[in-house]
């Protein structure tokens, strides 16, 4: 199977908002319950990586670049985040520092410490590593 | 409301700018990077920046903005300095706008988290800053100020 792409711009919005749902429309917590959680999961179970173009859009709020791939690390624990995900951006390649020293950093210590993400909108239930099994939550 | 002259300027800025990243990323660019020309146009466009992103700064505290309207200038300005980190990263190795632009993202994000910013925003209300965003916008204004200044120092010299 060929790798998975996501292009923000093309298959979520061209104008993303801010963190929350309950906050803006086109919010990280939405990008990550619509698409990133289960293809990532996908990615994972074919053994292929997970493409995200996040070029193509006006430009990013940090709180929407931060719930989105914060809740991936969140979720699935820093190493398997750094084994099959790519972060693609050759116009808007400052968010690829950002992510990699404030978001990664800052999540991984959230899930060590268990410190839940807020989720302000029901969701389907999504996919989460823990105790070395996936399992599906919600809450 | 939104796009005023000034907003105008920064948009040709910004297309100078996609053009100046293009033309710099072939080989004539060495030979451009470091003549007197390109040297000043890079200072100018540097100048400029820092005084669009100070006045956008300082009229947070100042006037009551639309929360709406301060998310999308925040986007321009961190677009912006993106845009011009790339010229100096690649005409002259120089990586100095990277730290501002981050620093930037980390305001904007104190700012986003903000509640009373939040509540404003989901409502499309104006937004007041309160006390504790005050004194780290005075940092940064600070920050800004003395790292613009050590990158021309930095461009003129290359």
């Amino acid at each position: 199977m060929n790798n998975i792409e996501i292009n923000i711009g093309k298959d979520f919005n061209l104008r993303t908002g801010l963190r929350h749902c309950s906050i803006s429309e086109f919010s990280g917590e939405l990008f990550y319950h619509s698409l990133l959680n289960k293809n990532f999961k996908k990615a994972i179970d074919n053994k292929v990586q997970l493409i995200v173009d996040i070029d193509g859009v006006r430009g990013y709020s940090p709180s929407f670049i931060d719930e989105s791939f914060g809740n991936l690390i969140y979720d699935f624990g820093y190493d398997f985040v750094v084994k099959y995900l790519v972060i693609k951006a050759e116009k808007l390649n400052v968010w690829l520092d950002y992510i990699q020293h404030q978001t990664y950093p800052a999540w991984k210590q959230r899930r060590e410490v268990s410190n839940r993400p807020q989720k302000t909108e029901s969701h389907p239930e999504w996919w989460r590593y823990v105790n070395n099994e996936f399992v599906k939550v919600s809450y | 409301m939104f796009w005023g002259v000034s907003d105008f300027i920064s948009l040709t800025g910004i297309l100078i700018n996609i053009l100046l990243i293009y033309f710099v990323s072939n080989k004539i660019q060495k030979n451009i990077s470091n003549t007197r020309f390109f040297k000043d146009y890079t200072i100018n466009e540097l100048k400029s920046l820092k005084e669009r992103s100070c006045n956008f700064l300082i009229g947070l505290e100042s006037k009551n903005l639309n929360s709406r309207i301060i998310q999308s200038n925040f986007i321009s300005i961190i677009n912006e300095h993106n845009a011009l980190n790339k010229i100096l990263e690649q005409a002259y190795d120089i990586h100095f706008l990277r730290s501002i632009t981050l620093k930037l993202i980390d305001f904007q994000m104190l700012v986003e988290d903000d509640q009373t910013f939040v509540t404003a925003f989901s409502s499309s209300n104006e937004w007041v800053m309160t006390d504790q965003i005050h004194q780290s916008l005075h940092d940064l204004i600070g920050e800004i100020m003395t790292e613009i200044h050590s990158l021309n120092y930095s461009i003129n010299n290359k």
